[in-house]
């Protein structure tokens, strides 16, 4: 990051600062309980992000979090796959939620954020540190809550945005939304293609074959039985055809297409101090990959399908003692060419306890036990709570985690690893919240111990002597490393009024060691620093922002000797209403996207684009 | 000087220095480029995302120097960097994933030329009666289209194509005739075609054992075959085998076998015929009958990934967990005795001698 960079953070950080002000706008994103998620999780960090920044986002979600969070995103490219990670943790060490219901890929562990739409989206909450007490395997470093919202507020409105960008990309997202006093239905469908074809920095190479594009529909229903009782339906269908974009020294004529198929019901009955929740869903995903587009009779497939019973009870004692149990039954199976119709059952219960013993202080405990017809999982336990003094916040927690291995690692025709065991963690945490006159900084400083992680590598002679089966050279899954991460999370806001535009000031700065306990080497592609800024300015006609990103120099090689060069990114945007009619004002956007035409990379040898322009129009009613 | 310094320049004088006569007679010495003399490895690279590199190791064998095609040309050299030929004054780097085929002076590494047409993921090349003939495993997704590429060695015009068996891969000339191994590809096969250089087509097929991965000439002019047998994952595996070939008949003449073992990186050093089961190394006389039990060397590599002899000397390297860098361990190999270690680029799977 050069010296220009860091002064104009930090002029626009004191200069905000000091011009403090109080009575401001609502901030884009809060710090405040959502549901459960933060009932019973008092001691630990969680941002959410509201409806109106998620629809005002021009990019994707992985750019939003990537902006203005701690989260970084392993991109394989603009609409390669994209997996977020905390605190340097892997790709399926993120639990992801839709309305509850986990939709980590039971093939690969993971989620790509490339195939959620923000449109069908109406709530994104994130919470780092370890949560496979409450959400099951896989949330390690962290979880990320996609969220519907239903209301009975009798207001009938249609959102439309469309935008038109470099590249010839396009982008249509459509909802429709009414209800009365019992009844809730919207209806949401995006669209967007690109043929996405930017030169790969200065080189002669083109990205000329990440022409992609993905529709979504999806629908939420909602019924007010009476006043105790909801019954609420779900849908979303995502499909989406991408090239596989060639590197910088390979060429790729490679093509996937992915299918996913989400179905939820949903019953939620609540009376005096009883809340009881149960939730059956569907979950299909299937994806098709073509290793010459040029030869469409040959391809492999891969589906799973996963059936999903959750059942939760909420039941506060007293005005201190809130107790909530839970249930999960869930039934997977995969198919296709490397998996031949392989199945997994597991159920575990769990309870947890938050108990407040004044308005300063409340503690949660928590426990979980989980079977499985294909191995054993760990018990799990945890602890979290909160100390309030002035204006000051500070929370801690404690919590044993754990993921298992995939589909993929466990049955992949001939070279998967049945014998493989659960990933497990076992994490601490510390927080501190300043909150005063809108200002809002946190400190957390986490530390993990990964035990048992599977990485797939060739099968060494240390490995054949340790009894990996397929012999020498053959690429196998194995539980075959321990890490250890800690680090340090800087979170600063800082909203203003100057002269008529409010100003809302935000940086995030992470500081992450991700270590191989044995070699002490950094893992792949965690960078040490990350940083990034956003400043937001607005009045009601007119809005712009900036943002900042500095992702770290990460290494690509186990012995940390070659690594991807540090980048800094800034992009610029402004909005703009037009009251040129009486009842509908269309608001209309441009941004700019890597304004420096910077040269980086996510990915070795898989450039990113340089200078980008998005313009977009609005319109609400 | 101690005894280790002594033996490196052994080795140096060996190698390298075989050709210079005393100083006196001889004009003064222009050196043709920095690389000249020396040692080239040949670096795959990562697997998915980005280049192979080449490494410089120093005539002392105390040096090595990675990555000298970019310090010499500015730029990658491409994806999977499978092998390399040296003729002439030149080096061909054939680059795997990248489907190209690099040429540059092999002894300042300044490119002078490409192929790109014609390749498609190419494997190994050699130079035979001013060709370049170049294994091709065609589309991995298809078993029926794999071919051998035949290129003009001076103009790098493109000649012709010869179309093979499943997964060609290295090649062994005597004479006119080109003994080429079928590996497999993304498969398995069991032949060696032999090809005729004169006529430019597959005169005969030798069939022998499971997964032909290394093949090698004796200094009685007998071909030898290392066959490492289909690997345990598939679940039909096989063992390894080795075959000595008559190069005048093409007739099998005898077949060693392996129990329960897959070998791999044959290469014949004059009357010595050395591979590695594992990370341990194996050697034999070439009129031996049976297959040796005693290992030659324990190299202790977290993954043996190439070995060549040449007068004496082991050239072993470590490909490690194919993502950092390996390494290069050179020994005499009759006395076991270890002369140097040094660094290479990721995945070595090659040394070549530049004199």
């Amino acid at each position: 990051m050069n010296k220009i960079t860091i002064t104009t953070f930090l002029i626009f950080s004191l200069s905000t600062l000091f011009a403090q002000n109080r009575g401001v706008e609502q901030l884009d994103e809060v710090l405040l309980p959502s549901s459960k998620l933060s009932t019973y999780s008092v001691g630990f960090k969680i941002t959410t992000f509201n409806d109106s920044i998620l629809k005002s986002n021009h990019q994707s979600l992985s750019a939003l979090l990537q902006t203005a969070s701690s989260i970084y995103f392993k991109s394989y490219g603009v609409a390669m796959l994209s997996s977020p990670s905390f605190r340097g943790t892997g790709a399926s060490h993120t639990a992801v939620f839709w309305n509850g219901i986990p939709v980590n890929s039971t093939l690969n562990g993971q989620t790509d954020f490339n195939m959620i739409n923000s449109v069908s989206i109406d709530e994104m909450t994130v919470r780092a540190g370890g949560g496979s007490i409450l959400f099951g395997s896989g949330a390690i470093g962290g979880s990320i809550h996609l969220k519907n919202k239903i209301d009975f507020d009798s207001k009938t409105s249609h959102h439309l945005l469309s935008s038109i960008g470099s590249y010839n990309t396009y982008k249509v997202n459509y909802r429709f939304k009414t209800s009365s006093k019992k009844r809730f239905t919207q209806v949401s469908f995006g669209r967007m293609s690109s043929d996405n074809d930017y030169r790969y920095w200065d080189s002669d190479v083109y990205n000329n074959n990440g022409d992609f594009f993905n529709n979504n529909l999806s629908a939420v229903f909602g019924f007010k039985l009476n006043n105790e009782n909801l019954l609420s339906l779900f849908v979303d269908g995502t499909m989406s055809e991408r090239g596989l974009s060639n590197t910088l020294t390979a060429p790729s004529e490679s093509k996937q297409d992915d299918e996913n198929y989400k179905l939820l019901l949903e019953w939620k009955y609540t009376k005096d101090r009883l809340s009881s929740v149960l939730k059956m869903a569907y979950l299909y995903d299937q994806f098709t990959y073509y290793a010459k587009r040029s030869s469409p009779d040959l391809f492999s497939i891969g589906d799973s399908k996963n059936s999903l019973l959750k059942y939760q009870l909420d039941y506060k004692l007293n005005s201190s003692l809130k107790i909530l149990s839970g249930l999960d039954l869930s039934y997977n199976k995969g198919d296709g060419d490397s998996l031949k119709g392989v199945t997994r059952t597991s159920y575990a219960v769990y309870s947890m306890l938050n108990h407040r013993i004044s308005h300063r202080f409340q503690y949660d405990v928590s426990v979980r036990k989980e079977f499985s017809n294909t191995f054993d999982v760990p018990f799990l336990f945890g602890l979290d709570a909160a100390y309030k003094k002035g204006d000051f916040v500070y929370k801690m927690n404690v919590s044993k985690n754990f993921r298992v291995p995939t589909f993929n690692d466990l049955f992949w025709a001939t070279l998967g690893n049945p014998n493989l065991k659960p990933e497990s963690s076992l994490q601490g945490e510390l927080g501190l919240v300043f909150q005063k006159k809108g200002i809002e900084t946190t400190l957390n400083t986490f530390y993990i111990a990964s035990n048992d992680l599977i990485k797939w590598s060739p099968n060494t002679t240390t490995d054949v002597k340790n009894g990996a089966g397929g012999g020498l050279g053959a690429w196998t899954p194995k539980n075959i490393y321990k890490a250890e991460n800690y680090g340090t999370e800087i979170g600063l806001k800082i909203p203003v009024n100057i002269a008529g535009y409010k100003l809302t000031s935000q940086a995030n700065y992470s500081y992450t060691i991700a270590e191989d306990k044995e070699t002490k080497m950094q893992l792949l592609y965690v960078p040490k620093h990350k940083l990034n800024y956003k400043l937001t300015a607005h009045t009601k006609q007119f809005s712009t922002f900036y943002h900042l990103l500095y992702h770290g120099k990460s290494f690509t090689t186990t012995d940390n000797s070659v690594f991807v060069l540090p980048y800094v990114l800034h992009n610029i945007g402004v909005n703009y209403t037009l009251n040129i009619f009486k009842k509908v004002h269309p608001v209309v956007g441009l941004q700019v996207n890597n304004i420096l035409n910077k040269e980086y990379a996510v990915i070795s040898y898989r450039p990113m684009p340089g200078i980008n322009y998005q313009f977009q129009i609005q319109i609400k009613i | 000087m101690n005894i280790k310094r002594i033996a490196l320049s052994v080795v140096a004088a060996t190698l390298f220095l075989a050709s210079c006569k005393s100083d006196t007679d001889m004009p003064v010495y222009e050196p043709q480029g920095d690389y000249e003399g020396g040692i080239l490895v040949v670096n795959e690279g990562p697997f998915q995302n980005g280049s192979g590199t080449v490494t410089y190791v120093s005539s002392d064998l105390s040096q090595s120097v990675d990555g000298i095609y970019k310090t010499e040309n500015g730029t990658d050299l491409g994806n999977i960097f499978q092998s390399m030929f040296l003729y002439g004054t030149q080096a061909f780097l054939v680059v795997n994933n990248s489907h190209v085929i690099e040429v540059v002076n092999r002894f300042t590494f300044v490119k002078e030329g490409i192929i790109d047409e014609n390749l498609d993921n190419p494997r190994y090349a050699v130079v035979v009666n001013g060709k370049l003939y170049v294994t091709n495993w065609g589309d991995t997704a298809s078993e029926s289209d794999d071919f051998i590429a035949v290129y003009d060695v001076n103009t790098l015009a493109y000649v012709t194509s010869i179309s093979v068996d499943l997964g060609p891969e290295k090649m062994q000339v005597i004479g006119n005739k080109i003994y080429v191994a079928h590996e497999g590809a993304y498969g398995f096969n069991n032949k060696i075609s032999v090809v005729s250089s004169v006529t430019n087509e597959v005169d005969t097929v030798i069939e022998v054992g499971d997964v032909p991965n290394s093949i090698g000439v004796d200094s009685a002019q007998n071909l030898w075959v290392l066959c490492g047998g289909v690997p345990a994952w598939t679940g039909a595996e096989t063992f390894g085998s080795l075959h000595r070939i008559n190069s005048i008949s093409d007739e099998v003449e005898k077949t060693f076998i392996f129990d329960a073992s897959h070998p791999d990186y044959l290469t014949v050093d004059s009357a010595n015929v050395l591979y590695a089961v594992g990370a341990n190394v194996y050697g034999m006389p070439n009129a031996a009958t049976e297959l040796p039990t005693e290992v030659l060397i324990e190299t202790g590599a977290d993954f043996l990934y190439s070995l060549r002899a040449s007068n004496g000397f082991l050239f072993a390297t470590d490909a490690k967990d194919f993502s950092s860098k390996g390494s290069l361990t050179i020994y005499k190999y009759l006395s076991k005795e270890i002369l140097s270690t040094v660094s290479t680029g990721i995945s070595p799977n090659g040394v070549y001698f530049n004199n």
